[in-house]
C-alpha cells in the first residue's frame, strides 16, 4: 500500500493545474455571464491531451482511470461545468475506444481527442434516467440503416456536440433489446430541442436531443446489436460516476481554499471553530478523495469495482454538500455573493447529485454489490 | 498509488482476527457483565506481544509500524473494543516512555509494558481552554515537581501499575509525568461504570500535593512535541479501535438482513436497508483510507497532524452513525443484548466522547 504518485502523474497534475489556473479562471465570469466557454478553451484542452483515454490493459499514450480524475480535479478546482463537459467527452472517447468499428473510430476519434468535436451521450429520457434499460427511444432496421424515432433529455453538451452517442431500443427484450448507436450531428432528423436554465454548472450547456426518423447507418451501431445495456452501464459507472466524483473533488478544494482564504482575510483563521470547521472539510475532501482514487485504481487494475464506484459517486456529492455547509457557517454572507467561488460551489454542487445517476441510485447499487459479495 | 495490501499486512491481520475469534469472543459476555477484563485473556494477549506492538525488540516488543499497529487494533475491536482499547492505552504510554524517557525508564519500565506485566494508565489534560479538571505541575525544592489536581475517567487507572501523566505550568507549559502507583499523593479512584467499553475499567486519578523527582518528568526535548508523539499515538489507536467497531457492525448488519425475511423475502431487499449498508459501508470505506494513509504517512516520518485530526474526527462521526444504523437494521432486536449490534453503538458512544488528543492549533500547521 503506498499512497503517492508517480512522477509522470505528479507532473501531469502540476501540467492540469497550472492550465486551469492560466485558462479557466479568467474566464469564469464570462462563462457565468454567457453560459459557455470560449471555443478555442475546448480545442486547447485537446491541444494539452487532456482528452486521451487509455484503456486498462493497454499501453496506448493517454490518461487511464487515475490520471483522468487527476485532470478533472484540476480543471473543476475552477469549473465544475468545464469538469463536466469533460466527464462527458471522456465517457464518449472511452466508449468508443471499447466498443466502436473501425468506420467510426477512424473517422471520428482524432476529431474527439484533439477537441475538435464535442460529444454527448444519450441515455436519459423524460420518464427518467435511472433505469437506463425503460429506454422508449426506438432504432427500427431498414435496410442497411437504422431508424430512430425519441427523445433524451438532460444531455450533458447537447447543443454543442457534433457526435452523439444514443441508446435506443432495437428489440422489446428487456435485457439484450437496446442497442448504442454513434448520430453525426448533422444527420437529417437530428436536432436539439430546449437547453436548460440550471441551478449551477452554468457553463455547459444541458438540453434536448431529438430524433425524427433519423437514418443512421449500421456501421455507427457501436458494440453489437443488444449489448446497448451493458455498454451503457459500463459507461456510466466507470467514466461518469467516477469522472462526477472528480469533479466533486476539485469543487471541494475549491470549497476548502476559499473558506480558509475568507477566515484569514477577516483574521479569523485560528479561532478554534474555524480551525475545526477547516479540519472537517479538509477530511470530507481527503475521504472522498481516496475513495475515489482507490475507486479508480481498482478500475485501472482491470478488476470489476460497482459497490467501490457507486459508493465514491455519492459519498463525493454529499461530502460537497456537507463541506459548503461548513464553509456557509465559516464564511457568512461573503460566501453567498453573486461572482464569489463559494456561491458558485454551493450552486454547483447541486446538480451533481443526479448527475450520472442520483445518489439513491448508487445506494441500491452498491448495497446490491456488497449483499452479493457478503452471501 | 497502490491500495493493495501487502501479504504481511493480510497475514498479520488473519493471525490476529482468528486469535481475537478463538480467545476474545468467548469472553465477552462476562466483560460485559463484570466491567473487567479476565487475568487469562491479559495474560494471552501478552504471550502474543500484543501490549508491545510499538516497542522495539531490544525492550522486548514486536517493533510493529503504525500501519500493523492500527490493523491489529482494528481486528482486536472488531471482536472486543474494550479489549482493543487496553492495548491502545499500553501502547500510548509505551510510546511515551519510549520517545522520552530516560534509559532507566527504558530499561526498567519498557519491557515490563511490552511483555505485559505491568500495565499504564493514561490521565492526560483536556485541550486548552476546555472547562473541567485539570492537573498541574510546578518546581520545588530546587528540581522537584509538585503535581495537584485531578482527571476523571481515566483508561486503566483502576488497575494500572505505571500513569503516564499529563501537567500544565502555570505559563501553560505542558508536561508527561511517568509516575508508579506508589507515588505518595497519588490516588487512583475505583471504577467509574461506563456505557460502552466494559472490560476496560477507567476512574478517576487524583493528585494531592505530589511531590515527585526530576526523573518522573518524560523528556527533555521542549514539551510540545514530546505530546504531539503521545498523542498522535493515542488519536491513531481510536481510529483503529472504531474501525474494528464500525467493520463488526458493517458485517451483523449484512448478516441480519440476508438472514432476516419480512414480506415474503431478506430485508436485504428492501431500500431503506440498502441505503443504511450502503451508507456504513461509505463511512467506514472513507473512513478506514483516511486512518490507513495517516498510519502510512506516520510511518514516513512525514508531517500528519491534520491528516490524524481529520481521520478522527471523521471516524468519531461516522462510528455514531455506522452502529446506529446497524441498531436500526436489526430493529427491536437491535435493543436486544442477545444481538451484538446494541454493544456496538455503546462502544461507539463511549469511544466518541472524548476530544482527539492531537490540539486543532498543533494540526493548524497543515492547514
Amino acid at each position: 500500500m503506498h499512497f503517492t504518485l508517480t512522477p509522470a502523474q505528479q507532473e501531469f497534475q502540476r501540467k492540469a493545474a497550472s492550465f486551469a489556473r492560466q485558462r479557466i479562471e479568467p474566464v469564469i465570469p464570462v462563462m457565468e455571464q454567457t453560459g459557455r466557454p470560449p471555443a478555442e478553451l475546448i480545442a486547447a484542452m485537446g491541444e494539452q491531451g487532456f482528452m486521451r483515454v487509455r484503456l486498462p490493459g493497454s499501453d496506448t499514450p493517454g490518461m487511464n482511470h487515475l490520471e483522468q480524475i487527476l485532470l478533472l480535479e484540476a480543471l473543476s478546482r475552477y469549473s465544475a461545468a468545464i469538469g463536466l463537459l469533460m466527464v462527458s467527452q471522456l465517457m464518449g472517447i472511452g466508449t468508443l475506444m471499447e466498443f466502436a468499428g473501425p468506420a467510426v473510430r477512424e473517422h471520428y476519434l482524432p476529431r474527439l481527442t484533439t477537441g475538435e468535436m464535442l460529444l454527448a451521450l444519450g441515455i436519459t429520457e423524460p420518464s427518467g434516467g435511472s433505469d437506463p434499460s425503460a429506454a422508449g427511444t426506438r432504432a427500427e432496421r431498414d435496410g442497411d440503416c437504422f431508424v430512430l424515432t425519441g427523445r433524451k433529455v438532460f444531455i450533458t453538451n447537447s447543443h454543442w456536440a457534433r457526435l452523439v452517442l444514443v441508446v435506443a431500443r432495437t428489440s422489446a427484450d428487456r435485457r439484450r433489446g437496446l442497442s448504442v448507436f454513434a448520430v453525426d450531428a448533422t444527420t437529417p432528423g437530428f436536432r436539439t430541442g430546449r437547453a436548460e436554465h440550471k441551478t449551477g454548472l452554468v457553463g455547459c450547456v444541458t438540453g434536448e436531443l431529438v430524433f425524427d426518423q433519423c437514418r443512421v447507418p449500421e456501421s455507427h451501431l457501436i458494440g453489437e446489436e443488444g449489448d446497448g445495456l451493458a455498454i451503457t452501464i459500463k459507461a456510466i459507472s466507470e467514466y461518469g460516476r467516477m469522472g462526477n466524483a472528480g469533479v466533486a473533488l476539485g469543487l471541494m478544494q475549491t470549497v476548502f481554499e476559499e473558506t480558509q482564504a475568507l477566515a484569514a482575510a477577516v483574521g479569523q483563521l485560528y479561532q478554534p471553530m474555524v480551525q475545526e470547521g477547516l479540519a472537517a472539510i479538509y477530511g470530507e475532501t481527503q475521504a472522498a478523495r481516496l475513495l475515489t482514487y482507490q475507486a479508480a485504481w481498482l478500475l485501472d487494475t482491470g478488476a470489476r469495482a460497482d459497490a467501490e464506484v457507486a459508493t465514491t459517486k455519492f459519498f463525493a456529492n454529499d461530502a460537497s454538500l456537507r463541506c459548503i455547509r461548513r464553509a456557509m457557517a465559516i464564511a457568512g454572507s461573503r460566501g453567498l455573493v453573486a461572482g464569489h467561488p463559494l456561491e458558485r460551489c454551493f450552486r454547483d454542487a447541486i446538480p451533481l447529485i443526479s448527475a450520472d445517476g442520483t445518489g439513491d441510485i448508487q445506494r441500491i447499487v452498491a448495497a446490491r454489490s456488497l449483499v452479493g459479495r457478503f452471501s | 498509488m497502490n491500495f493493495a495490501h501487502e501479504d504481511e499486512l493480510k497475514i498479520l491481520r488473519q493471525t490476529v482476527r482468528s486469535f481475537a475469534a478463538d480467545v476474545l469472543a468467548p469472553e465477552v459476555r462476562l466483560m460485559e457483565e463484570t466491567g473487567e477484563m479476565a487475568p487469562r485473556v491479559l495474560d494471552l494477549l501478552a504471550s502474543q506481544g500484543l501490549f508491545g506492538i510499538s516497542v522495539p525488540f531490544d525492550y522486548g516488543g514486536t517493533q510493529m509500524t503504525s500501519l500493523e499497529r492500527l490493523v491489529t487494533l482494528e481486528e482486536v475491536a472488531r471482536v472486543s473494543a474494550a479489549t482493543a482499547t487496553w492495548l491502545a492505552v499500553q501502547h500510548t504510554a509505551a510510546t511515551a516512555v519510549l520517545t522520552t524517557g530516560s534509559a532507566r525508564d527504558k530499561e526498567e519500565v519498557l519491557p515490563e509494558l511490552a511483555r505485559g506485566r505491568q500495565f499504564a494508565a493514561l490521565a492526560l489534560v483536556p485541550p486548552p481552554g476546555t472547562p473541567g479538571p485539570t492537573i498541574t505541575f510546578r518546581s520545588v525544592l530546587g528540581d522537584s515537581y509538585r503535581l495537584d489536581g485531578q482527571a476523571s475517567w481515566c483508561f486503566g487507572a483502576p488497575v494500572a501499575d505505571w500513569f503516564l501523566v499529563e501537567g500544565v505550568a502555570p505559563g501553560q507549559d505542558v508536561a508527561l509525568f511517568l509516575l508508579p502507583r506508589s507515588t505518595e499523593g497519588l490516588l487512583a479512584g475505583p471504577a467509574t461504570p461506563a456505557t460502552g467499553l466494559r472490560g476496560c475499567p477507567a476512574g478517576p486519578v487524583q493528585l494531592s500535593a505530589a511531590c515527585v523527582p526530576p526523573e518522573s518528568r518524560l523528556g527533555r526535548r521542549p514539551s510540545r512535541t514530546v505530546g504531539d508523539v503521545v498523542a498522535a499515538a493515542h488519536a491513531l489507536g481510536f481510529c483503529g479501535i472504531v474501525l474494528g467497531v464500525m467493520q463488526a457492525a458493517m458485517e451483523a448488519g449484512l448478516d441480519f438482513a440476508t438472514k432476516r425475511v419480512l414480506y415474503g423475502k431478506p430485508i436485504a431487499g428492501l431500500q431503506s436497508v440498502q441505503f443504511r449498508l450502503a451508507e456504513m459501508y461509505a463511512d467506514l470505506e472513507a473512513g478506514r483510507l483516511l486512518a490507513y494513509r495517516t498510519a502510512w504517512l506516520m510511518d514516513r516520518d512525514e508531517a500528519c497532524a491534520l491528516d490524524i485530526v481529520a481521520a478522527y474526527q471523521f471516524l468519531s462521526g461516522s462510528a455514531l452513525r455506522g452502529t446506529r444504523k446497524a441498531v436500526e437494521i436489526f430493529g427491536g432486536y437491535g435493543c436486544l443484548q442477545d444481538f451484538p449490534v446494541e454493544r456496538f453503538y455503546r462502544d461507539a458512544l463511549t469511544l466518541t466522547s472524548r476530544e482527539c488528543p492531537v490540539r486543532l492549533d498543533t494540526a493548524s500547521n497543515g492547514v
